[in-house]
């Protein structure tokens, strides 16, 4: 096995290519048999080396395989099983290539040795995910996938500056470890160009702002790879950053904060998605080997409750076109799988014991606990938050509160079989932690069922929920738009391109109308003297053809709104004078 | 008096000959076939296109038989090397790619003549001979073949009124380009008293170089070689131009004759005028960053393709301004990458704006690809990969190129350039994206009007074969550049 490495990316993105060709049953069979076959790649897998390439003069892994890389590409394949049959009734093709490019790009990611291979792959991931918001083909998903598109790129280029600063510091293109103490500009934006896509706050907003506008499938992806791709890197490069810790616990409160007040169930979701990589960051930036463990394992977790979470609510989108809380309600007696399921979802984001979130997060509250009470705090008050809203308000709303009159019918059955095995997943690892324990990157000393520590999340989580009940006339949605600080570059993209069609199209119409008055009037006057005299005078035949050239040049610039060959030619002149003058009086 | 008798090595331009050749036989040919209709205006057959593609395809064969090395011939005013030879092939694919997509389009407008392929073959002499110049006299002469071959070409829709008028426009400004190159040989010449590029190079770095006259004359040859690239602020012919002109021509305007301009433009200053790079590069990074800003920023706000694309030529040209100013081998290896990845990508891109254009080039706007995906979905596909190899998403040649040009620029210290490269780069991905997502993310509108906008589109089979072709190049340059990006990497100047 050890010479022979497969890279499960590549069967994804050539997968990709036989998806248009196929077609029905057997198209159905080829999507769920490639993740199937890359599952099975990654589990069979054993750690080294593999996949060097000399490109250029750089080496090239594309097969970094550890601990680390393994555990984070089981969940991705496995979450990509799951996605896949999901959206196995998709008609749409172009929704299944993106979704194989990016979840194969973010593999590329996961095993890549090299910031070269990682920046390439970094790329493709964030050009098929836009996709996903894409097909959802309304007006305000073709703009919120651009401006999820444009924000990406920024955060790429970030991400190629630090790589490149980083070459010519340390004079390779290795991917490892970046050491807490010396850090320089590179080592920042590197750091940048990671944390925008695991969404830290101020850098998070076109998370909340382009994963609710994806196609029911496509959120389902993007909740779990371009995150988690983010946490893996960090966890990679910048365990021990300190600052990290701090944006962590930052990111969790933040999320749910305006979770708590939003209407849109899958928006709710997105800022849940914050939330909860607000941990993983944390437990990174903690740094010890049980909160990386914990941040890994939470990331294992998250993947597969949110996806469920995305899916339960993908299936009453996708059966009542709604997903704003409070167009919606009393979907409990028609869509109860759905509702089972969601709440599933719930408890484990909330931490209930039994579920697999109980695990993972208390790994990484009590690895903050040793690091500072501070932080500690923070995360168990983001606890509160998240079973609020997701746990309780969320469903809530949706199933039970006011009859909304409509009466969906259940999901399909592949999505339900989907949203099956995930639930199943996150009950099995609550009971079994083991099974998760035994992949993560350090050995785990921690028993989760213990008491005390039971006690502790049970009253949480029990005065929550009285609290919910209490509040809950406050906490009754309304239909509101709650802006974030993606407010700054909405309004950025419209002030550019208002100076794109404003002055600037105006500069050449402006500069065209000085010229036109001064010059051309000029120029004409002449051109009418001379042919005045012309005329009168002598030479017909000659008179006629200047005049008509003249006339023809009029003409000719006539039929063109945007500017005459004068003005053209007149401005070449103007840029050779002043080159020339430059030079003269340098 | 003693006669020179120059060294005659026919060998070293034999691609040149066969090209002239195909030329005046497609004209022939065209001349001396009956024609049956009356006046036999555009009624002759696809052979003329395929006579002209073979010229091309013999021409490319015989690039790569010749030797390797570099060689001086006619009495120094001509030179063979890996650098001419490279630029070669880049004429040559644009050529051999316009020709393929042109077959069909000259049918429809009813301009298929002899003189329409010769006149292209006769421009691709001229690329080929400024490439190859080792001497301002014959750099020049190529670039007239070259221009007033590209000036009829314009204009040869003759009953488009928008055609005369880029054509017009075309000759007007372009002679006026040709004043200022000519004025800056002049000086070169009275500064130097030689127009050999070697001789010049050698003049100034045995001489005070900081002679006015001298930098006059440089200045002018920025003006007129700015003009041929589409540089700002000598670009504003090219959107009235590239608009106007039949589509096949303006796809063959914005590869060939720019990398022939690039080509000349590159070895007038790296090996005539290398001693005065301190002074030039300021002006070239100026120019470059103007260039980049301005063709992406207006690119942003057209509706019409055609005049979009001119738009992104602009600043294509100023990405391989880039390259141009980080002027280490790596930096002029860029120049040569960059324009065999643009030729590959934006003829392509052209191919499937003629077919989408149809007959009389009506549907040229935006909106004209709304829903294409749904009708097309090949050609939908297709022309989205030429639109993300523009926008330079990996994998594909443009990514490959930027890269490539913009890794260069931070090697030689660049970084502010880069950084407004890079940054220009993202601007750009909105209008190329633009398009992706009209073809595929809007319906198209109403099926009864939509029935109407669009009829099926009709690819040829030279179409498909030039779609292959250039899908291919994007794919394989973006996916295993090392080939290529060695083969750039021999071919630099010897400075």
């Amino acid at each position: 096995m050890t010479n022979m490495w497969i890279n499960p990316a590549f069967l994804f993105i050539l997968g990709s290519f036989l998806i248009p060709i196929l077609k029905g049953r057997v198209k159905q069979t080829f999507l769920l048999l490639v993740p199937a076959a890359a599952f099975l790649d990654v589990v069979l897998m054993s750690q080294g080396t593999y996949g060097a390439v000399q490109f250029l003069g750089m080496d090239l892994i594309f097969g970094k395989v550890d601990r680390l890389s393994l555990v984070f590409a089981h969940v991705f394949t496995l979450m990509a099983f799951i996605g896949v049959l999901y959206g196995l009734h998709v008609k749409d093709d172009g929704q299944h290539v993106a979704a194989y490019l990016y979840v194969g790009s973010s593999l590329g990611v996961t095993f890549a040795g090299d910031y070269v291979t990682l920046f390439i792959f970094w790329e493709i991931m964030a050009f098929a995910s836009v996709f996903l918001v894409w097909y959802r083909r309304t007006q305000k998903a073709v703009d919120a996938g651009f401006r999820y598109l444009l924000v990406h790129i920024v955060g790429g280029l970030f991400l190629l500056a630090g790589i490149l600063l980083r070459h010519g510091e340390v004079g390779n293109f290795a991917f490892g470890v970046i050491s807490p103490e010396g850090i320089t500009l590179a080592t920042y934006l590197i750091m940048i160009g990671f944390c925008l896509n695991a969404a830290v706050p101020p850098i998070h907003a076109w998370l909340p702002d382009a994963y609710p506008e994806a196609t029911v499938t496509g959120a389902v992806f993007m909740c779990a790879f371009t995150t988690k791709t983010a946490v893996y890197v960090l966890a990679r490069a910048f365990a021990g950053f300190e600052i990290l810790a701090i944006l962590g616990a930052i990111m969790a409160v933040y999320g749910v904060c305006y979770a708590v007040i939003e209407n849109d169930a899958r928006r709710i979701l997105a800022y849940h998605i914050v939330s909860q990589v607000g941990y993983m960051v944390c437990g990174i930036g903690i740094g010890s080997q049980m909160a990386v463990n914990g941040a890994t394992a939470h990331a294992y977790a998250h993947i597969i409750y949110k996806g469920l979470l995305f899916m339960g609510t993908g299936a009453v989108l996708e059966m009542t076109g709604r997903s704003k809380l409070s167009e919606l309600g009393g979907l409990y007696k028609y869509m109860p799988l759905a509702l089972f399921f969601t709440v599933t979802g719930g408890i484990s984001i909330s931490g209930f014991p039994l579920t697999s979130g109980f695990i993972s997060k208390s790994m990484t509250v009590e690895a903050s606990e040793n690091y500072s009470i501070f932080i500690m705090l923070m995360l168990l008050t983001a606890s509160i938050g998240t079973f609020l809203s997701v746990g309780l308000k969320l469903p809530y709303f949706i199933w039970f509160n006011k009859d909304s009159g409509i009466k969906p019918k259940e999901a399909p059955l592949n999505m339900k079989l989907a949203m099956g095995i995930a639930a199943f997943i996150c009950y099995f690892l609550g009971v079994y932690p083991k099974f998760l324990f035994d992949m993560l990157p350090y050995p785990v000393h921690w028993e989760p069922y213990t008491a005390s520590h039971f006690a502790e999340v049970m009253q949480l989580l029990l005065f929550t929920g009285l609290g919910f009940l209490v509040l809950l006339k406050k906490l009754t949605p309304e239909p509101t738009i709650n802006l974030d600080v993606d407010w700054f570059y909405r309004r950025g993209a419209k002030a550019f391109m208002w100076v794109a069609n404003k002055p600037i199209a105006i500069y050449e119409e402006y500069l065209g109308e000085i010229y036109n008055k001064w010059f051309t009037n000029f120029t004409l006057r002449f051109s009418n003297f001379l042919w005045r005299i012309f005329d009168v005078k002598i030479i017909d035949g000659i008179v006629n053809d200047i005049a008509g050239f003249w006339k023809d040049l009029g003409g000719v610039a006539r039929l063109s709104q945007t500017g005459l060959v004068r003005n053209y030619a007149f401005f070449m002149l103007l840029g050779g004078i002043v080159l020339i003058t430059y030079y003269l009086f340098k | 008096m003693e006669i020179i008798i120059p060294t005659i090595n026919l060998a070293s331009i034999y691609p040149e000959i066969v090209v002239t050749i195909f030329a005046v036989i497609v004209l022939l040919l065209h001349a001396f076939t009956p024609h049956h209709s009356p006046g036999g205006a555009g009624k002759g057959g696809d052979h003329l296109g395929y006579i002209s593609f073979i010229g091309i395809a013999y021409a490319t064969f015989l690039v790569f038989t010749q030797e390797g090395g570099t060689e001086y011939s006619f009495n120094g005013l001509w030179i063979l090397d890996n650098y001419s030879r490279f630029f070669r092939l880049i004429f040559l694919l644009g050529t051999g790619l316009t020709i393929l997509i042109s077959v069909k389009y000259v049918k429809d407008e009813g301009i298929n003549h002899g003189e329409y392929y010769s006149l292209i073959l006769f421009a691709t002499v001229g690329m080929m001979i400024m490439g190859g110049g080792a001497d301002l006299i014959t750099i020049f002469l190529g670039l007239e073949l070259m221009s007033i071959s590209l000036y009829v070409l314009a204009g040869y829709t003759r009953n488009r009124l928008t055609s005369n008028e880029s054509s017009l426009k075309y000759f007007l400004l372009g002679s006026f380009a040709t004043g200022f190159l000519l004025y800056g040989i002049a000086l070169l010449y009275g500064a130097t008293g030689t127009t050999n590029l070697k001789g010049i190079s050698g003049f100034i770095s045995e001489s005070n170089f900081g002679n006015p006259i001298l930098i006059m004359g440089m200045v002018l040859l920025v003006v007129g070689f700015g003009f041929k690239i589409a540089s700002v602020p000598f670009h504003m012919w090219t959107p009235d131009v590239y608009e106007g002109a039949p589509s096949p021509i303006t796809a063959f305007m914005s590869a060939g004759p720019k990398a022939a301009a690039f080509a000349a433009f590159a070895r007038v200053f790296f090996e005539g005028l290398p001693s005065l790079q301190g002074v030039w590069v300021d002006l070239i990074w100026i120019l470059a960053v103007l260039t980049m800003t301005v063709g992406n920023v207006i690119a942003l706000v057209q509706n019409n393709i055609k005049r979009m694309l001119a738009y992104s030529s602009i600043a294509h040209a100023g990405y391989v301004l880039v390259a141009f100013v980080s002027a280490n081998e790596l930096g002029i290896g860029g120049i040569l990458y960059y324009m065999l990845a643009y030729t590959f990508m934006n003829i392509g891109a052209f191919g499937i704006i003629i077919v989408v254009g149809g007959k009389g080039e009506k549907r040229v706007n935006v909106d004209d690809y709304t829903g294409l995906a749904y009708r097309h979905p090949v050609a939908a596909a297709t022309m989205s990969l030429f639109l993300f190899s523009l926008a330079g998403i990996p994998p594909t040649a443009g990514f490959m190129g930027k890269f490539y040009i913009f890794s260069a620029a931070i090697k030689s210290g660049y970084i502010g350039l880069a950084i407004i490269g890079v940054i220009n780069s993202v601007v750009s991905v909105y209008y190329y994206l633009r398009i992706t997502v009209a073809m595929y993310m809007k319906e198209p509108e109403s099926a009864v009007s939509g029935a109407e906008s669009m009829p099926s589109l009709v690819f040829s089979t030279a179409m498909i074969i030039a779609m292959v072709i250039a899908a291919y190049g994007v794919l394989r340059m973006g996916i295993f550049p090392s080939a290529y990006i060695a083969l750039a990497q021999q071919s630099h100047l010897s400075f």
